[in-house]
């Protein structure tokens, strides 16, 4: 089952998102993430190497996630409350760039607003900054974790299964000092139209969930057969390809059975290549 | 339909990009520096894009114009391709931009003055030869004209060039900015064809054979000088049946004598592209079939590929002239003699990149 992990810092910025998907507490010490229906949502803390280290634990614990979408508060000099969906995420110390793959345009207008149900989704660029930042830009906002997430997260999936979604809690009427995070909650269930648009895309990809099974059938069996019979490391791969050339054919992996004498590597090999070539394609 | 534009802020405020901008009303529109750092940027998904791809406008900076590789002709001795546009609105599996490019967005080079410019610079090298102009390496020709308008203005200029010549390569039926005005009598335009199930099959979003054909015949009934591209020739078990009908209804269909030029091509890629694209579609019946990958390109096994090539050989020239024949490998395995100009035009191996999988649009 794939799952799309929601990445957020504060506490305050993931209790909002955990009641409203219904997550439930992850059991692994020294990490707050929790875990439900297709979602889970991980929560860093403050800080890139806080949210790399975190990213990398919760892979190793939790199977399935393959997509991610940061969510959390920004300041920019845009209206308090407005959801952004990240054009671009820019790491203002290192000066690196990624520019998410957005989602086809929605075709019904996002309730991002519940005063205002017809409001258009906001697209700006992310400038991901070390400290908290007091300057207001209107072509950015910014934040302190995005370009973490982003690069952590590429380390896993591609451009178009990481996300991020900001909402603006101080701009130049309400700077940061005026910053309470008793308004944190109503902000970030305001993003959750947003977020559940890209959760509901990212599950709507079906190839990937296609591809993706395709390879776990040929990685189950190509477990099955080194474990009974001895391939070397070039052996395996080639045993892979076969297998997956055979499922691309046939549409179907042979059984254990069908393979015969497991005795021989090569044989095995040379096996499936001759059944490959004796595949009739006609159309 | 667009949902995002990306357009460098170089060439934001030029007409052409505002033309092309105002058709997406409704789209997202993201300033960036450079189209390299969205096209190119690691961690993409040419698959996942393809399904919604976004337009990048970029101006083209550098050499627009670039030599063909040695033997890349259809006749002429000065070849040369350009790409106003990367990536294609249609989808056949066996295209070496799933391979080449990380990127399923489209990119669209405003600039094309500048292409224009260079091309006249080029004919002036040598203005006691005809220059021949490829166009549809990296993009189909013709399929998003009616967005980039690009085929017009390109036609314009060739007129004014009667030292140029142009191949307009396609499979796309968007013909009536061409059958709108008289015909350029320096432009070739050159269809992509291939039987029926197999585009049904590979050839995804393309227009039907019979809807290329149709094309074809309104092109030629209208003056156009047409061309035709057997390229690439897919292995199948009834394939001489296939490629037999689908010579038999193409010729039939036509007006045999005043086609330009026809080539014929087998399935190659150069192997990192290949690995790439099993990787993108393992599933890919294409991808998956008995291929030769331990030379550097990837392709059916050379007695195999010589077998079908040499029988489209002998078919085609059932109903054309050897002069009109432009095999892009050697065939050596011909089930009949053909005229010595044939194997002159030859692809030789060693081919840029991009240009060794000839077979686009
Ligand atoms: S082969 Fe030609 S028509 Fe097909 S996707 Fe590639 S460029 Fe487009």
């Amino acid at each position: 089952m794939a799952i799309t992990c929601l990445v957020t810092a504060m506490t305050a910025e993931s209790k909002p998102l955990i009641e409203a998907f219904q997550l439930k507490p992850v059991p692994q010490r020294g990490l707050s993430a929790w875990v439900g229906n297709e979602v889970c949502l991980l929560q860093t803390g403050m800080g890139a190497q806080r949210a790399a280290a975190r990213l990398e634990t919760l892979m190793s614990i939790l199977t399935g996630i393959d997509a991610f979408i940061n969510i959390g508060i920004a300041g920019g000099d845009r209206p308090i409350g407005q959801v952004l969906l990240a054009s671009s995420v820019h790491d203002h110390t290192t000066g690196r760039r990624w520019y998410p793959h957005l989602p086809p345009l929605p075709t019904t207008a996002l309730a991002t607003d519940p005063a205002n149900p017809s409001v258009t989704q906001e697209y700006c660029e992310v400038v991901s900054v070390a400290e908290p930042s007091s300057e207001y830009r209107k072509d950015c906002v910014f934040d302190m974790e995005a370009a973490a997430v982003l690069q952590a997260a590429t380390q896993y999936t591609d451009l178009s299964r990481i996300q991020c979604v900001k909402v603006v809690s101080d701009n130049p009427q309400h700077p940061i000092d005026d910053f309470s995070v008793k308004n944190v909650g109503p902000w970030m269930r305001s993003t959750i139209p947003t977020v559940q648009m890209l959760i509901d895309w990212l599950a709507s990809q079906e190839y990937k969930n296609t591809t993706d099974t395709f390879k776990t059938q040929v990685h189950r069996l190509v477990t099955h057969i080194t474990e009974l019979c001895h391939h070397s490391a070039t052996e395996t791969h080639q045993l892979r390809r076969l297998l997956e050339r055979y499922l691309a054919m046939y549409g179907d992996l042979p059984s254990i059975e069908a393979l015969g004498n497991l005795d021989s590597s090569k044989r095995l090999l040379k096996h499936l290549d001759d059944q490959l070539l004796s595949y009739p394609v006609n159309y | 339909m667009i949902s995002t534009l990306y357009i460098e802020r170089e060439i934001a405020e030029h007409p052409r990009t505002q033309a092309i901008v105002q058709r997406f009303p409704k789209s997202r529109q993201i300033s960036i520096d450079r189209y390299g750092d969205v096209f190119n940027q690691p961690a993409q998904d040419f698959r996942q894009q393809k399904q919604a791809p976004a337009l990048i406008l970029a101006k083209k900076h550098g050499r627009r114009v670039l030599p063909t590789p040695p033997g890349y002709h259809i006749g002429g001795s000065r070849n040369y391709y350009f790409s106003h546009m990367l990536n294609c609105v249609y989808d056949c599996r066996y295209c070496f931009l799933q391979g080449m490019y990380r990127s399923g967005n489209y990119v669209v080079f405003a600039n094309f003055d500048d292409f224009f410019s260079d091309i006249r610079a080029t004919c002036e090298e040598d203005t006691q030869t005809p220059s021949w102009f490829f166009s549809g390496y990296d993009c189909d020709s013709l399929a998003l004209n009616p967005v980039t308008a690009f085929t017009d203005e390109a036609l314009n200029e060739f007129e004014r060039l009667p030292n140029a010549r142009l191949e307009l390569r396609t499979k796309s039926t968007q013909i009536r900015s061409l059958l709108k005005r008289s015909p350029v009598s320096n432009v070739v335009v050159a269809y992509s064809l291939s039987p029926s199930a197999i585009a049904e099959a590979h050839e995804h979003k393309t227009p039907s054979l019979e809807k290329r054909l149709q094309a074809l015949q309104e092109l030629q009934q209208a003056g156009w000088t047409i061309g035709l591209r057997f390229d690439p020739i897919l292995a199948a078990d009834n394939m001489q049946t296939l490629y037999g009908d689908l010579f038999r209804q193409t010729f039939s269909a036509l007006d045999v004598d005043s086609i330009h030029s026809v080539s014929l091509g087998p399935f190659r890629l150069p192997k990192p592209f290949y690995k790439r694209m099993i990787r993108l579609y393992p599933e890919s019946q294409l991808l998956a079939q008995p291929m030769n990958t331990k030379t550097a390109m990837v392709g059916y096994p050379a007695n195999a590929e010589q077998d079908m090539l040499g029988f489209c050989q002998q078919e085609i020239l059932k109903y054309i002239q050897p002069h009109q024949f432009f095999p892009c490998v050697s065939i050596t395995n011909p089930v009949q003699a053909v005229d010595s100009s044939v194997t002159s035009a030859t692809t030789e191996p060693a081919l840029s990149a991009s240009l060794q999988q000839e077979p686009l649009s």
